[in-house]
Parts: structure tokens; sequence; C-alpha cells
């Protein structure tokens, strides 16, 4: 009984946490409730976030926030068409060291425990690319030497839906990466009343830190222990195979408007979002709910329309939530 | 932790069986109006028809209630797994019931097992699982019901006046039928124990025996009438092989002659007596004895002559005693000649003369065997009659109440000489008088027009009097007074008719031969 108060202990301590570092990003961030729970469910699951917005609506404010309440290692990188893989990842430099010539390596932005790739579509997909493997191994290889990134580690990217002329759509492989997709939207009147009163007066709201990052990986574990039943992960398998058109579950509008469906990361993803938010909402078990309320960002960005879907201006949001219960 | 899991399952167990005892309520409701409809369906097709519905016909609808009762709870019963997930959407637990459940069943034991079970277990504090049973609306089980109280109520409804009478005729009809079918038989078995030797073999028809013995009393009245017409056109059928009403009228006329001679008297006494027995035996007395004397040469020369005078005033018959007669007549003539040309008749004359009376008094014992068979035939075709009779309703021997045909009414007979102003012709026809070869009577006559148009013509000429009769049979079936089960008989009396007509006149033509 004394090591279930422990887990229990451990999962109460989860949900203060979180409700901590909701808080006090909310001493800056204005509304966006729902934006930043998932960021940080994205976060505690070890996950990659693409947030995706029209400017000036204050995604890389809302990384900035994050990046300032938790004691962790904060870089960002304004990706660019001229942008490098080794203006990222490092590299090897010839240095004089004792008297004789040495290469060293010099470590690139991306060692850190917070990227912020801000409008990462600007960047040529060779230097997209290379974060593949950071993003998927948490790895960066130079020079046949593989360096360990430290953790937590985790990329919070940022797009423009418009002035798409000189960008580079973001491959499938790398998307697929990203735990969640969040489109940011337009505050409201209220809001962006706040907004304003925060931003523009003489005192600028102090942000503190209240979550390391030993914390955070303890969140992370605490969150893998959450149990699912049987019923709920047949659910969720059956949820990511019917948004593949060629599967015989898959509803009529998968079959007419989707190209390709979501992987088996994207269930990996559904179901480590899902234990998360079951934490957050005081249980110990997942629900079909759970599943249902991160299955448009998990799987929004992994579910590709055909040309017809194009055409028709169909969403993929809308698809996912007729697959929903 | 124990605690927590027995409260889950004692839990998951209750909702289970209150569930299914919902289910089993509604199996109930389906199953009332399962049994309501097919009832109701089954007691109007009953009701309708004029019959009062059998409680046993119910065992249908019961039946039938009892399979949708069956597979309506096999189809929505609740399994273990399918009750922990219905009670999990009920109290909209999120999957916690069926998350615990599976952590018990699969017997885990970890923290955060035990931690899920403990919350869900808290979760369900309050809530009772017997509210989670399907409730039927009562305004349902209120339909059902009045819908059984209908279906009891019908049963309660009686038979029609049309169907108590048509039971009741039918009823009577068996006890009747019953009654002509065991006088019947009784008569027949009378009829034969109390024929003599030589006309028993005739009367012992297997056709006839096998249609008495299988007539059986019934309840369908025009199954028991058309039984009845088969055991007629059976005797109709016999009688006509032992018809001697040519041999009879013959031999009547004969009698008359006969008894004027002193030696001959013996003779026609018997004949007019139609004891024909007698008079065959008067006839052999007469045979010439060896040595014949001239006496009885006399006395045989007698009949002969009397045969000839009785001949000369003959009208048409071609009756077999005729001919024997004849025979005998012209072998005494013979005889007689050949005594006057050669002083004495010869022993073959004598042999011949001897063996035509003999055939002569054959047949003439032929002829009362003949007529007492018919006369047992009569009989039971009179008590077949009877029984016929009474199937239709009428007195022993009397005409029906003016419906059916053969008599006015009861005691009224038949008379087609006077006419009432309001009495319906049973036919279009004309009455004329006729004269047949057995009789004379009232006919009805009919002149039919012809199709006009092209005809046809050929050499051979039709035969007038058959047309004629079918006319006459066909206008005698049509009417609609005659039972349908009659129709059959009287048309093959018809036929009989017409078949011994014809042998009589065959046999004429072969006598004029």
């Amino acid at each position: 009984m004394e090591k279930n108060k422990t887990v229990e202990q451990a999962a109460e301590l989860f949900a203060e946490r979180f409700k901590s570092t909701k808080e006090e990003i909310g001493r800056f961030i204005v509304g966006q409730d729902e934006i930043v729970d998932r960021v940080l469910m994205a976060v505690i699951a070890g996950g990659h976030v693409l947030l995706e917005g029209v400017p000036g609506l204050g995604k890389t404010a809302l990384v900035h926030t994050l990046a300032q309440v938790m004691d962790l290692d904060f870089k960002r990188v304004q990706f660019t068409p001229d942008l490098l893989p080794a203006d990222i990842l490092g590299t090897n430099i010839l240095i004089d060291r004792d008297g004789s010539k040495v290469f060293d390596f010099q470590k690139g932005p991306i060692f850190t425990n917070i990227l912020l790739a801000d409008e990462i579509n600007r960047a040529t997909p060779k230097t997209q690319s290379a974060l593949l493997e950071t993003m998927q191994e948490k790895t960066v290889t130079i020079g046949g030497i593989c360096h360990r990134l430290d953790r937590p580690y985790f990329v919070l990217a940022t797009q423009n839906p418009i002035e798409m002329d000189g960008t580079y759509p973001l491959p499938e492989a790398q998307l697929d990466r990203f735990f969640f997709k969040l489109s940011v939207e337009l505050p409201t009147h209220a809001e962006m009343g706040l907004i304003l009163d925060r931003t523009t007066g003489i005192e600028a709201p102090v942000i503190s830190k209240v979550i390391d990052g030993a914390q955070l990986l303890e969140m992370e574990q605490v969150a893998r222990r959450v149990t699912v039943a049987t019923e709920v992960r047949d659910y969720l398998v059956g949820l990511v195979l019917a948004t593949h058109p060629d599967n015989a579950t898959a509803p009529r509008d998968v079959a007419r408007f989707v190209r390709y469906g979501a992987s088996p990361r994207a269930a990996q993803t559904l179901i480590s979002a899902a234990r998360v938010r079951a934490l957050t909402e005081g249980r110990y078990h997942v629900a079909k709910e759970d599943v249902n309320a991160v299955a448009v960002p998990a799987l929004c960005h992994r579910v590709l329309l055909n040309f017809e879907g194009e055409a028709e201006g169909v969403s993929t949001a809308d698809i996912i939530r007729g697959l929903t219960d | 932790m124990s605690e927590s899991k027995n409260r889950v399952q004692d839990f998951a167990a209750a909702g289970r069986e209150h569930l299914n005892a919902g289910e089993r309520a509604r199996a109930a409701l389906f199953a009332a109006f399962a049994f309501s409809v097919v009832a109701l369906a089954l007691e109007l097709s009953f009701l309708l028809r004029g019959h009062r519905v059998a409680p046993l016909i119910l065992f249908v609808p019961l039946v039938v209630a009892t399979l949708v009762a069956w597979g309506v709870y096999a189809r929505f019963r609740y399994s273990h797994l399918r009750a922990v997930g219905r009670l999990d959407h009920f109290f909209n637990i999120k999957e916690g019931l069926i998350t615990a459940d599976e952590h018990i069943r699969a017997g885990r034991n970890e923290e955060i097992h035990a931690l899920q079970i403990d919350h869900t277990a808290r979760k369900l504090e309050g809530h009772d699982p017997a509210s989670a049973r399907r409730q039927t609306r009562r305004r349902l089980w209120g339909l059902a019901g009045v819908l059984i109280v209908l279906v009891g109520g019908l049963l309660f409804i009686d038979d029609s006046t049309e169907v108590k009478t048509v039971r009741a005729e039918a009823e009577t009809t068996m006890a009747l039928s019953t009654e002509v079918a065991e006088d019947l038989k009784e008569e027949y078995e009378r009829m034969i124990e109390e024929a003599d030797p030589e006309i028993k073999e005739m009367l012992e028809d297997p056709a006839l025996k096998s249609a008495v013995e299988q007539f059986e009393g019934g309840g369908d009245r025009r199954a028991v009438m058309r039984a009845l017409s088969e055991i007629d056109r059976e005797l109709a059928k016999m009688s006509g092989q032992f018809d001697t009403r040519a041999d009879e009228s013959y031999l009547k006329e004969l009698a008359e002659y006969l008894s004027e001679g002193r030696e001959t008297a013996a003779i026609g006494e018997a004949l007019s007596n139609s004891d024909y027995k007698q008079a065959a035996s008067a006839l052999e007395s007469m045979r010439l004895n060896d040595p014949s004397s001239a006496a009885e040469r006399e006395a045989l020369e007698k009949l002969a002559a009397r045969i000839g005078e009785a001949e000369k005033s003959m009208s048409n018959n071609e009756s077999g005693s005729r001919r024997s007669a004849n025979e005998m007549s012209r072998e005494i003539k013979k005889m007689a000649n050949e005594a006057g040309e050669q002083g004495k008749a010869s022993n073959e004359s004598k042999a011949s003369v001897n063996d035509a009376m003999n055939k002569s008094g054959d047949g003439m014992r032929q002829v009362q065997a003949k007529s007492n068979a018919q006369s047992a035939l009569d009989r039971l075709r009179e008590s077949l009659a009877q029984g016929q009779n009474r199937m239709n309703g009428e007195g022993p021997g009397q005409g029906g109440e003016g419906q059916q045909p053969g008599g006015d009414g009861w005691g009224e007979g038949v008379d087609r000489s006077r006419r009432g102003p309001d009495a319906e012709s049973p036919s279009d026809g004309e009455l004329e008088h006729l004269s047949g070869l057995l009789g004379e009577g009232e006919s009805e006559k009919v002149i039919e027009d012809a199709f006009s148009g092209a005809g046809v013509a050929t050499a051979a000429g039709g035969d007038n009097g058959a047309v004629a009769r079918e006319r006459q049979m066909e206008a005698f079936v049509r009417r609609d007074d005659v039972p349908e089960e009659m129709k059959h008989g009287v048309k093959t009396y018809f036929e009989r008719i017409h078949e011994l007509e014809k042998r009589i006149n065959e046999g004429a033509s072969d006598g004029k031969e």
C-alpha cells in the first residue's frame, strides 16, 4: 500500500507540475489554453511540435515562454533558404592544440534541450533533413562520430501557412517525426486586449522556472505507466487504420479524399499523448475521450489528402473528427 | 485493493444481472406482441369465416412467441464484457470499469493497476447498477396487455348461425347416412340370404358387394349422395342384366291364347299368374313319351296352333321366350307334317320336339329366376331410394316439399296434366303425350333453333333417335332442381335404357333375317 502511495504521489506530483507549468506560461501567454496543453503534452511525452499559424499569433513567444518556465538550455534558429546543415548541427574546425593542428567539433545550436526552429519551411530540404536524425534518434553523426544530445530534447518548430513563395514544404518523413502539429488561431477580442496590456506596458510579467529537465523526464516515466485497456487500445488502432483509404473500415470520406493514412508512429504518438492527458485528468487509465482529444493534432499532419480532397478544400481535421466516436 | 476489486467485480456482476433482466423483459415484451399479433391473425381467420376459435390453436402463437423471446434474448443478452462496457458507458466511468475489469481478470497486481482499480471503485460509489437496466415503456406493456386480453376475449365468440346450421346439418347427415348405410348393408345381406341358390350367384356381384360394404356414413351430404348414386348405378347395371319385361310381355300375351284350350289351360293359367316355374313344369309334362300316344301329339299340335295364333296378333317382341316358343311350334308342326305324310313321326322329330319343349321350359325357368333376382334387386333399390330420400330430407317414398324432382310435395305426387297459374315449369319445353315401347305418358318437347350458317352435307344420316334421347337426357340433367349427386345416376339410367333399346332392336333385326 505504501508503494501504491508512492505511485499515487508521483501521479499527483505530475498533475501539480503540469498545472503549475501551465499557469506560469499563462502569466505571459494569453488564451491558447488548448495549444499550451498540447505543447506541454508533447514535451512531457518527449515529442516535437510543429506550430502553424500566421505571423503575429505568438508562436515564437509561446516557445520562448516555455523555455523560460523550464530550467533547460534553449536555442533558437531562424530558418532561411541559405541556412546550411552545418549551421545547425555544428562542424569540425582545425585548431592549434599544444603545438599541433587538430580538428575540433564545434557544436551547433542543435545541442540544446529546447530548439526553436522558427519558420522551418523556409530552409532548403537539405537543411530540413539535418533535423531528421536528431528528432528521431536524438543523436548527431558528423565525420563518422555520433554525438548524443542531452535529454530532454525537443524541437518546437513554427511555420507560416501563407507566403508560400520561397518556402519548401516539409517532406512527409519529417512531418511524421513531429508529435503534434498545432494550428494557432487568432485570439478573441478579450484575449487580444489582455495581450496588449501585457506586452505594451512598462511592466512585463516575470516568468519563473517551475520545472527542470529531470522532473520532465520523471513526468514522462510516470505517464508511461498509465494503463490502457485492450478495448481502448483496439479503438486507437482502429482509428489509425481507418485513416487509410484502402482499409475495409475506412469511411466514405477517407476512401474518397485521402491519399495516405497515418503510420504506426502515429499510433505511438496517440497512445503516449493519451496517457499524458489521462494523468492530467486525474485518471490512471486511458479513456477513449483521451484518444479522441489528441487525435486531430497527432494525425492531421500524417493524413495526406489526394487531389480531389485538396480541390474540394477538405480539412483533414474534419476527416479525423469524423473517425472518432 | 481486494476490497476495491470485490466492489468492482460485484458491481459488474450485479450490473450484468440487471441488464439481462432488462433484456428478458424486452424479450417478453417482444414475445407478447408476437403472440398477440399471430394469435389475432389466426383468430380473425377463424372468426371471419364464422367459426369459433379453438383454444388449442393458440398453441401456434405460443410457440412463435417462445421462439421470438428466445431469439431476442439470445441476440441481446449481455455477456460479461458487453455488460461491463455498457455499465461503463451508462455511468460515464470513461473506460475505467473496462480497464479495472481487465486488470482483475488478467490478475495484474502492480501499483498502477491497484491505483486504477481503487480509482474506479471510488467512481462507482453512489451508482446503483439497477439503474442501468433497460426500462421498457409502460405504454408498450399496456398495449401488449390489451392485445392479449383481446386475444382472450375473441375466444368466447361463438360460431355464427350459418356455421351452426352447417354443423348441425353435417351431424344430421352423419347420423342419417350411418343409419342408411346400416340399413343398406342389412338389406343386401338379407337379399343374399333369402335368394334361391340359382339366383344367388347372379346377385353376388363383386362390384355391388364392394360398393355396399365400402359405403360408410359421413358428414358430407354430397359425398354420401355420390356414394349412394354409385351403388344405385351398380344396381341399375345389374338390373339391366336381369331385364325380363319383353319375355314376360310375350308370355302374358301367350297365356291368353293358351288359357282358351283345354290341353294348354294349365300352362296358360300358370303363365297368366306369372308362375313361370309352374308353366315350365306344365309344359314339360306335355313332352312326348316313347312310344308317344296320339293324344299327346294332338295336345302338342294344339299347343303349336295356340302359339301360332298368338304369333299372328303379337306386337313387336324380340324376347328369347318368343323365339323358343316359335322354335318349339315349328318343331311340333314339322313332326305333325311328318306324321301326316309318313303315317308316323320319326324318333328324331320327337326328340327335336322334346328338346324344343325342354328349351322353352328352361327359358321359362330362366325368366322366373331373373324375375326373382330383379325383384330382389328392386327391393334393394327401393331401400336405397328410401335412403336417398331420407338423405334429401324426404319421407320414405315421398317427394320432398316440392323441391325435389319426382313430386310436388309431401303426399302430392306428380300430376303434370294440371299446372297452376303460378307453378313454374321445370323447363322451357312443351308437354306432349308420347307412346313408347314400354309405356306411354307425358313428356316434354323442346324445339331448338339451329345455328344459321354454312353447313356440311354428308351422305351418312344421323341417328335422330339417339340425338333426341341425348337432348332429353341433357334437358333433365340441366334442371336446377335436380341434385348434382343424382345427375350421374339419371344419366346412367338413360344410357342403360338406350343400350337395352338398342339390344332389343338388334334382336328384332336378327329375327327378321
